[in-house]
């Protein structure tokens, strides 16, 4: 794989205003992602995890510019995506798509799946009629249906079929990096499978960069190059997937890995229980974040220093003071 | 486990629903037992009749569904012939259930507190002050910190994992034989799942009842139950203990579900997946239901529906060709498909 960054994401924030009162005065900020960099290399998987709440869908959403950031910079080949105005932003849109995680409200229901997928190649001129309409044809069975489908509703298929339309309406404007946020976590495990084996496929035949968002630690695992976690806004750990999933470094993504259930009723293994809930990200923990919950958060440190992202190991980024 | 009664014994039950479109045959023909103490698990994917399985227990059934046939023995009891005013004292006394949104099946008007209370004024013939310091008490189990504070607070005051602590207490304040928890921890996040499983089992040793866990998850599976149901389009597949299934499974479906989950704890080239979709209710296929989705099908599969048969020591199988997936399992890797 060739390390070009396609990417750069530089101290990005989405803070979301809480209004009350009859003025529809600020009250308070929902500090959703709060300074997150990261770089995302050309062809590889990046795989953003976290429990709800973290920022994760957030960060998808900001970098597509779905979301206007804050703050932060969103380099995509050396130009700032967050400061495009008009057809640059369009022919940038073009090559950055998503696939979302519920494939029943993400497909419009009353346009047929012809139209669905066709929508992108025309709006971005890339063809039209006749044209149009074979290319739909291809996409269809390169995401595994048959192209005689193309004149049905979304409502005539399954759960993991309209994921697999999700999947070619991304792909018909030939974009260069996808983000897929939670794109397998609403199906079955037999259907997850498929559409997981289906999304690497595709990657290899286009030389696709993903951002892959989940909850599911073990879905992230098998697709991603790289790991991200995050917790309440922030990356607490990036690494390589096999260094991160063999060394994890930081106790949040220890724990987070010792809490997932494994199929294997034989394997004993030490448990971390973290103690409460997420708290909120109104008005987050002081010092560190993961402070209240955390097994070895040392108070007189942790809660009033926030620990930097720094690189312990080549490649490996912890935020924590005792790493 | 053998020698002991069964606490729960379902023959042969059939749960139908009548739709305008048709017989939804949700449920058909489906045997198992629950020792007292102990945890089966009962998974499946979707539209398998998981969780009609349990409703029809309960006899919880909207007014489509109708159980045509069987037999669900509680206790020498067949609930299915009691009244409805039997049925009451049993539900929520002798069994309870939880469910997976407790946003959902919490009521969002009373407190906490009244909705704990309510169960044990009902079955356990005690006054209301009694009855606050048993929910109290409750809560403090479920590990609800401020017990006395959280009792008098609405249901959205509190969090997704606390919401379902409360629900676990409502469940288990009249102390019940039987627990059934359908996808308790769906909706959770993992260290939060990880908290509630936890104290399910913590639970079930000081307090001695069986559960029947109810989920679409194998991790959780394997780590909370004893024996396991495997269930495909109304019917169960394969039936073992626990380790028995995970180690040796027996029906192709159960080994390929085993096989398209992505693990942590080993590494998968590329995942193994099974084609095609789960059938639609009202179009079961013919024969074994797995058929049109099974690598090892034959002629044979298409006509004639396999019955559950003993293929090892409490270890049971429906298959007309688990020679066949032992002879597969030794080969490297079977066909790999989109």
């Amino acid at each position: 794989m060739s390390k070009e960054v396609i990417l750069e994401v530089k101290n990005l924030k989405k803070y979301f205003p809480i209004r009350a009162g009859v003025f529809k005065r600020i009250v308070a900020w929902v500090k959703a992602v709060d300074d997150v960099s990261f770089n995302i290399n050309k062809g590889e998987t990046l795989g953003l995890v976290g429990e709800s709440g973290c920022g994760k869908t957030t960060v998808g959403m900001t970098i597509l510019r779905l979301y206007e950031p804050t703050a932060g910079q969103v380099l995509y080949g050396n130009r700032d995506f967050s400061k495009l105005r008009g057809k640059e932003l369009r022919e940038m849109r073009r090559k950055m798509q998503i696939i979302f995680q519920d494939p029943y409200s993400s497909l419009n229901p009353r346009m047929r799946i012809k139209n669905i997928i066709a929508e992108g190649i025309i709006t971005h001129g890339i063809a039209k009629g006749k044209e149009a309409e074979h290319m739909v044809a291809e996409l269809l069975k390169k995401v595994g249906l048959s192209p005689d489908q193309m004149n049905r509703f979304p409502h005539e298929f399954s759960g993991g079929q309209r994921q697999r339309i999700g999947i070619a309406r991304a792909l018909a404007v030939n974009p260069e990096l996808i983000v897929c946020d939670e794109a397998v976590s609403a199906l079955d495990v037999s259907i997850q499978a498929q559409i997981l084996n289906l999304l690497e496929d595709l990657q290899k035949e286009f030389n696709l960069t993903y951002i892959f968002i989940s909850h599911a630690l073990n879905v992230v695992k098998h697709i991603s190059d790289r790991v991200a976690v995050m917790y309440l806004g922030k990356i607490v750990e990036i690494a390589d997937k096999k260094e991160l999933f063999s060394e994890p470094l930081h106790p949040y993504t220890k724990a987070l890995m010792s809490a997932i259930p494994i199929p294997n009723p034989e394997l004993k293994r030490e448990r971390i229980i973290l103690k409460g809930d997420v708290p909120s990200p109104i008005n987050p923990p002081t010092g560190c974040r993961f402070h209240p919950r955390c097994p070895i958060a040392d108070l007189k440190i942790c809660s009033k220093e926030e620990p930097e992202l720094r690189e312990v190991k080549p490649g490996h980024f912890v935020a924590c003071h005792f790493a | 486990m053998k020698d002991k009664q069964p606490l729960l014994k379902v023959k042969n039950l059939k749960t139908y629903f009548f739709t305008e479109d048709g017989v939804v045959k949700a449920v058909d023909g489906v045997n198992f037992d629950v020792y007292p103490g102990e945890t089966l698990g009962i998974v499946g994917e979707s539209g398998c009749g998981k969780s009609v399985t349990s409703l029809s227990i309960m006899r919880l059934l909207d007014e489509k569904g109708k159980i045509v046939d069987g037999e669900v023995i509680f206790e020498g009891k067949d609930l299915l012939k009691l009244s409805e005013e039997e049925m009451r004292e049993i539900r929520g006394n002798d069994i309870a259930m939880i469910f997976q949104e407790p946003m959902v099946a919490l009521n969002p008007v009373y407190t906490v507190g009244d909705q704990i209370m309510e169960a044990i004024i009902l079955h356990q013939k005690v006054g209301k002050d009694e009855a606050r310091k048993i929910a109290i008490d409750m809560l403090k189990k479920v590990g609800i910190p401020e017990p006395e504070k959280r009792v008098d607070e609405y249901p959205h005051e509190l969090s997704g994992g606390m919401r379902q602590r409360a629900m676990i207490a409502m469940a288990l304040s009249c102390h019940p034989k039987l627990l059934i928890a359908d996808e308790p921890t769906t909706a959770l996040d993992v260290t939060i799942q990880a908290q509630i499983l936890e104290l399910m089992k913590q639970l079930q040793r000081d307090l001695g009842m069986a559960i029947i866990m109810i989920t679409h998850d194998l991790g959780v599976i394997a780590e909370i139950s004893d024996r396991v149901a495997v269930m495909y389009a109304g019917k169960i597949v394969e039936y073992a203990d626990v380790k028995v299934l995970f180690k040796d499974p027996k029906h192709p479906y159960t080994w390929a579900l085993m096989n398209s989950i992505p693990r942590l704890d080993i590494e998968q080239e590329r995942l193994f997946s099974i084609p095609g979709i789960v059938p639609d209710a009202l179009h079961f296929p013919s024969g074994c239901k797995f058929h049109p989705r099974c690598e090892f099908a034959t002629e044979k599969c298409k006509s004639e529906e396999p019955e559950l048969i003993e293929v090892g020591s409490n270890h049971f199988a429906a298959c007309w060709n688990i020679e066949k997936l032992e002879a597969a399992k030794d080969s490297v890797r079977v066909g790999e498909n989109r």
